[in-house]
Formats: structure tokens, C-alpha cells, sequence
């Protein structure tokens, strides 16, 4: 196998797959790592079975769950349906100052299989929250940065919804979204009557529609198993529409069971000459070189294999002056809301398979000359309405003929709304690597200590109760909230650790996602992130990687490197 | 027979190499014949119990009831296979407090029981004031490490109880002729 390449791509998910794609379209001969197994396209054991050709009719086995105890932390992920994407925590293990449910999978594509999907834009409400409020550091980039990649990206995933025209949460290149049903109509409608400045929108969801033809994809055809992979690619993955983007090139040479241990640094050229991994099944090690690095291998992944790459230069890990590496660690808080009930609307017609939620938009702290919340930030709402089936009766006693008969048939509709907040920086919020406590390639497993605060605590109160106030004023009934205790890396949205900034002093990376020290080694995953806003962030992770990669690519270009 | 010993019996009469989709379909094939299969979980006596009970929870009217579809043996899988050791003990706990309270309740042993038997049960405890069925499930939510001694046989036997007729109303929901609509007698 070549040991040079133009580049080296550390990881395959959602931004691993971009930096594949753009660096391979743009011509260089591109080396792809990924830790875990190979997963082609299509490749989707689940993705076809109805729930009674499952052993356990898709719960998950005793045995199976103790074999990811973490992984079953979320409640869904290790159904029988998709426990196969997510790791096996004993062979995986970590350790936790603080309760973090690190939730991940080990192969190509990584989570970009089983992300949610809802593709939403950051603003400059977000960009510049931090320096306003005098919070961590500046972002270095500003919407207008950003804007023209989001086009992009949202150009070549596919991404379906309605713009609002809102500038906290920017219009984008969409395609027809998805319907309401007529109780999400009606909640609209009587959200629009009784406020001013909220909206509920269909979700913007990285799902095709429409007449754009994407290669080797089709239109979502609504069977709501996105999660188990999708034959028609109906949803963007890397699977589906990046690696085969970059297959096309011929320039990408992908290397599946490929554990980077380390980034190998020159310190007499100042840079980065490639990477030290070890193969996974025969823990053989190997070398590879390249004149430019992207790491994606996922927020804590990346910042571990930083923090692994110690030299007499950077003795606390690749890129660490600041002594930020590691450090700033968010995620969103959610599982906070409300739900109901109504029995007006039996006798529409409905349908409980649409791979897609409702959103309304954040509407606190909007504006600086208004009087602000006694929290920070803000939050948005996701949500459906469905018609119940025959899990209404589970907290019942009632048996026999009219329960049976009942419950074949579809039961009163319910609505549930669950906030996503924003999560500030804490500088004491972070992770390190414990060398005492070695994984089974002899590398040093992740120490998690992060806590939500009070900033966040506040947030919750008010999500919980908006959610119960806007639902009964829309009428609907048995109205009940719910917080589910909150605990960092349950929304699956880690991010920060490696944060851009302005200053090399106080930041892990410059303005195009470059080491700052080490400008041929380039971290576009979510430990980029300087804050978190509150939207699903898997769409700034894209766009910043392709931004970062035509930067990179201009630099290769002209002979920079 | 044990169903092991039958699939592996059948393939050697048959000298075939079965494969992984053959040994599936001849245990679904067994499945459907109450003989030949054995519960994993519950004791012989007991899944006499189970089926009991879930005739009477989603009984056979003009369509399909639990026992067309073999649901006592879902559940009895259900229960070895998915179940945590500290549930499955709760639910061993429940199924004695069940039988003891059978016995106190119609003069027999369950495995003697008839369908007006199971009935009593069920409505004895089933039928009961909202409140209860609140204070029901309340109870069931808080586990039972901080419940008073002589409050623990009720709980076991709810643990018991609802168990099974969640797992009843899942197996039945879930299974292809009821999902596929095909229910009628």
C-alpha cells in the first residue's frame, strides 16, 4: 500500500466524508482512516426488516445491553434495529469524573448514519454571542464567512424545509418540505395568533425532495428507518453521497480498521509530515505521509489523537499552547417540554411516518435593547403530532375484549415538544487522557468532567414551562411537562475542546479551522466549535469543512506546503 | 423433545447441512406447535399461568386473541432473553406470589385453573379505582429496594402482572397478522 499522499483524512463521518470529497475533487490523492469496519453504501443489515422479523421485536437482548451499557444510556440506540452502529463499551471504554454519555459508532460513515438529520444554519446571533457577553473567546468568522458553504453543502445533501426570512435562523437552499398534519397546522395557526415573534416551520431535514437529481439517490419515500441506513439514500450520509463523490475521483485510497495514534510533527519545517496508526484487527503500526491533515475524527476523537501527539515542541499534545486543548467542552440539553393531547381532528386522514419533526425556532434573547431572560442564549422546540397505537395502554390495567378492540384501532393524537438549548463554553469543562488506563492498542482512554450550569438550569425552567404554556393556549389537553435530568453528550452533539479564536494564546485553531502552530493540520469536526448555538450543528461542521478544504487546497496549490 | 435436539434430529434424518435461515424457519415452524416448544423462563407449571392470563387480558372474540398466536411463549422468550437479572428475579418473585394467591383465591392450584378461574384473578386485580392504578404504577417506577417488607408481595406481583401483559400486548401488536390487518376469525 502507497505510504504518500497529498492529504490524509482522519475519520469518514459527516465532516471526515466533505474533507474526503473536496480534497478529491480538487485533485489530491487523498488517504482516508477510519478506526472501525468498512461499511459500503447499502450495506444496512436492518434496513428492510418489519418489527416482527426481529428476535425481541427490536428491544434489545440483556446480553446485548451489557455489552453497551453507555450506548443504552440514550433509551433507542441500541434497539435491535441499530445497536450495530453504535460500540461495544466494553471493547470501547472510557471513564467519567462526571456522568458523559459518549454515544458513537465505529465504522465508515460513522454517525453521519444515524444523525438526526435536521440541517440548520448558525447566525450571527451565534457568531458573536461570545464577544458581546464577554464569554470564553471570540469566534473568528462571522455569518458572511460561513453563508456561501452552507449553499453548498445544502446544494449537495439535499436538505428539505420552508425559509422564514428569520436572521437568527437564516434562509438556506431548500427543497419542498415535508407537510404538517393538520394538528401541526393548527398548532401553527394558533402559535401565529397568540405571538408575534414565534413560528413553528417544518424541520429542515437533510432528506430529498423535490425535482433536483442527486447521484445514486432518490426521493425519501417516508418509511422512517433513516436510522438503520437507507437503501435509496433518501438521506445524506457519507455512505450515500460523500465517499462515493470522492470513489468517482479516483483519488481516494480508504483504509477501514486504521486507529491514528498520533500526528508526526517536524519541527524544523514547522509542520506536520503524517500520521502513526495501528491497524486495529492485526495492531500491526504503519506510517503514512501527507502535506496536509484534516481531522475529523469526531470531537473527542480528534482532541484525543491532539493530545496524543506529544513532541519536544508541543509537550501537552499537538497544537496546545493555549492549554485549551481538551478544555470547553458543550453539548446541547434537551429532553425538556411538554406534551398533550386533543380529540378534535379523528377523522383526517394521518400518516406516523414522516421521518421528520416540526421547529420552532429560538425566541429568547433575540434582541440586546429588550429586556433578556435570567439565562443566556436561547432554545428552539422540536416536536410532532401523531396518532397514538396501542402503547397508550401500557400504564393501564384494563384487559379483555373492548381494550383489544380499542387498541386495534388508532388512538386520540398526541403532541410532544422537546427544547434544544445552548450550552456556554466552561473553561472547566473538559476531557484528558488517563495513561494508568490503557485501551486494548495500549492507548490512553478519555477522562470525562463536565457538568451543565446553572446558565443551563435556568434555560430548562423556562423551556418547560413556554412548552406547557403554548400548548394550552392552542387548546390541547392533558397538557403535562417533563425534564428529564440532564447530562452532557446525551444529544449526541459534543463539540468544542479544539475551539477556533482569533488569539494563538487563547484558541486551539485560527479562522480556517488551522492548528494555529501547525498550519498544515487542519480540525473541522465538532471540536471547532467556540459556541454552540442551539441548532443542530451537524451543517456548520460541513460547511466549515469545505471552506476549510479550499483554503487547504489554495495553500497545496501554490506550493505553500 | 427439546427444540434444539428436534431441529438437530430433523437435519441429521434429513442429511442436510442447515444453514442459519433453515434452523430459523424450522424453529418459527415450532413455534407454532405448542408440543414441541419448552419455555426457557418460566417453569412447565407456570407458563400454564402465563397463558392464563393473557387469554383473558387480549382473549379470542371475532378476531385473534394472544393464545392463537402463541403469545405465552413470546413472553416466556421475551422474559429469559431481554429481561435484566434484577427484573427477571422480581418477576420469579411475582409468579409465586401469583400462584399463592391463586390458590387463596379459587381453591386450586393454577395449573388447574380454568378460564372463569383466570378471570376471577384478573379482575380481582385489575378491575380497581383509578387511584389504585395510579398508586399501581407509582409504586412500580420507585422499585422495590425502599418498600416496606409487607408491601413488597403487592409489588411483586404487579411487577408480575403488568409484565406480562406488556409483553402480551407487544407480541400480539407487533406480530405480522395482527400489524398486517389479517385478524379475523
Amino acid at each position: 500500500m502507497n505510504r504518500e499522499y497529498d492529504a490524509i483524512v482522519i475519520g469518514t463521518g459527516i465532516s471526515g466524508g466533505w474533507a474526503a470529497k473536496e480534497l478529491c475533487e480538487q485533485g489530491l490523492k487523498t488517504l482516508v482512516l477510519e478506526r472501525g469496519r468498512m461499511v459500503s453504501h447499502g450495506d444496512y443489515p436492518t434496513a428492510t426488516k418489519d418489527v416482527w422479523e426481529f428476535d425481541y421485536r427490536g428491544k434489545p437482548s440483556a446480553k446485548s445491553n451489557s455489552k453497551q451499557k453507555t450506548q443504552s444510556r440514550t433509551g433507542f440506540v441500541t434497539q435491535e434495529t441499530t445497536a450495530h452502529w453504535f460500540v461495544n463499551d466494553i471493547e470501547h471504554p472510557y471513564n467519567e469524573t462526571k456522568r458523559f454519555d459518549w454515544i458513537r459508532g465505529y465504522h465508515v460513515g460513522g454517525r453521519s448514519l444515524t444523525w438526526g438529520r435536521q440541517a440548520l444554519r448558525m447566525s450571527d446571533l451565534d457568531f458573536e454571542a461570545n464577544k458581546l457577553e464577554g464569554i470564553a473567546v471570540d469566534w473568528p468568522i462571522r455569518y458572511k464567512d460561513i453563508e456561501p458553504w452552507y449553499t453548498k453543502v445544502e446544494k449537495f445533501i439535499g436538505v428539505c424545509g420552508e425559509n422564514l426570512g428569520l436572521p437568527h435562523l437564516p434562509d438556506g437552499h431548500f427543497s419542498p418540505a415535508m407537510p404538517l398534519n393538520e394538528v401541526e397546522k393548527d398548532f401553527r395557526f394558533q402559535i401565529s395568533k397568540h405571538y408575534k415573534d414565534r413560528y413553528l416551520t417544518m424541520g429542515r431535514f437533510a432528506n430529498l425532495t423535490g425535482n433536483t437529481h442527486h447521484i445514486g439517490r432518490s426521493n425519501c419515500v417516508y418509511r422512517n428507518r433513516c436510522m438503520r441506513g437507507c437503501p435509496l439514500g433518501a438521506y445524506f450520509s457519507s455512505n450515500s453521497s460523500t465517499l462515493p463523490a470522492a470513489e468517482r475521483t479516483g483519488n481516494m485510497t480508504i483504509r477501514p480498521y486504521s486507529i491514528v495514534s498520533e500526528i508526526l510533527y517536524d519541527d524544523t519545517s514547522k509542520k506536520a509530515t503524517g500520521v502513526k496508526i495501528i491497524d486495529a484487527e492485526t495492531y500491526e503500526t504503519l506510517e503514512f505521509s501527507a502535506k496536509v491533515i484534516f481531522c475529523c475524527a469526531s470531537t473527542v476523537g480528534t482532541t484525543s489523537i491532539l493530545l496524543q501527539s506529544k513532541s519536544d515542541r508541543f509537550p501537552n499534545g499537538l497544537g496546545n499552547d493555549s492549554g485549551e486543548l481538551g478544555h470547553n467542552l458543550m453539548d446541547h440539553h434537551f429532553r425538556v417540554g411538554a406534551s398533550g393531547t386533543t380529540t378534535k381532528f379523528k377523522n383526517v386522514p394521518y400518516s406516523n411516518n414522516r421521518p421528520a419533526s416540526f421547529h420552532i425556532p429560538r425566541f429568547r434573547n433575540l434582541n440586546r435593547s429588550e429586556p433578556q431572560s435570567n439565562f443566556l442564549r436561547g432554545y428552539s422546540f422540536q416536536g410532532s403530532a401523531s396518532r397514538t397505537d396501542w402503547r397508550r395502554a401500557i400504564k393501564e390495567l384494563s384487559y379483555g375484549k373492548d381494550f383489544k378492540d380499542d387498541l386495534l384501532k388508532p388512538g386520540p393524537w398526541r403532541i410532544g415538544l422537546t427544547g434544544f438549548g445552548e450550552c456556554l463554553p466552561y473553561h472547566e469543562n473538559k476531557i484528558a487522557l488517563d495513561y494508568d488506563k490503557k485501551d486494548q492498542w495500549g492507548l490512553p482512554t478519555v477522562t470525562f468532567d463536565a457538568e451543565f450550569k446553572d446558565n443551563e438550569l435556568e434555560m430548562r425552567k423556562d423551556m418547560q414551562e413556554e412548552a406547557i404554556r403554548m400548548l394550552r393556549l392552542a387548546g390541547f389537553e392533558d397538557v403535562k411537562g417533563f425534564d428529564t435530568t440532564a447530562y452532557l453528550g446525551h444529544a449526541i452533539h459534543e463539540m468544542g475542546t479544539a475551539r477556533m479564536g482569533h488569539d494563538p494564546k487563547t484558541s486551539v485553531l485560527n479562522r480556517f479551522n488551522q492548528i494555529h502552530a501547525v498550519p498544515n493540520v487542519y480540525v473541522t469536526d465538532g471540536s471547532c466549535m467556540t459556541s454552540s448555538g442551539n441548532q443542530n450543528p451537524s451543517l456548520t461542521y460541513m460547511a466549515l469543512t469545505a471552506r476549510a478544504v479550499d483554503h487547504a487546497v489554495k495553500q497545496f496549490k501554490d506550493n505553500l506546503w | 423433545m427439546d427444540r434444539r435436539t428436534a431441529v438437530k434430529n430433523i437435519a441429521l434424518s434429513l442429511g442436510l447441512v442447515v444453514s442459519g435461515s433453515t434452523i430459523l424457519s424450522v424453529f418459527n415452524a415450532c413455534a407454532t406447535d405448542k408440543t414441541v416448544v419448552l419455555p426457557e423462563f418460566f417453569k412447565k407449571s407456570d407458563i400454564h399461568s402465563v397463558e392464563g392470563l393473557v387469554d383473558i387480558i387480549l382473549p379470542k372474540t371475532s378476531s385473534i386473541g394472544a393464545t392463537d398466536l402463541n403469545i405465552s411463549l413470546f413472553i416466556d422468550k421475551m422474559c429469559y432473553h431481554v429481561l435484566l437479572k434484577k427484573q427477571q428475579d422480581e418477576i420469579r418473585m411475582g409468579i409465586q406470589e401469583f400462584s399463592k394467591r391463586f390458590e387463596e383465591i379459587t381453591n386450586k392450584l393454577p395449573s388447574n385453573g380454568n378460564r372463569e378461574d383466570y378471570q376471577q384473578m384478573v379482575a380481582t386485580y385489575f378491575d380497581v379505582s383509578e387511584e389504585r392504578e395510579n398508586a399501581v404504577f407509582e409504586m412500580l417506577e420507585n422499585g422495590s429496594d425502599k418498600l416496606a417488607e409487607n408491601v413488597k408481595p403487592d409489588y411483586y406481583l404487579y411487577a408480575f402482572l403488568t409484565t406480562i401483559r406488556e409483553l402480551g400486548m407487544l407480541g400480539y401488536f407487533t406480530s405480522q397478522v395482527v400489524m398486517e390487518g389479517d385478524i379475523e376469525v
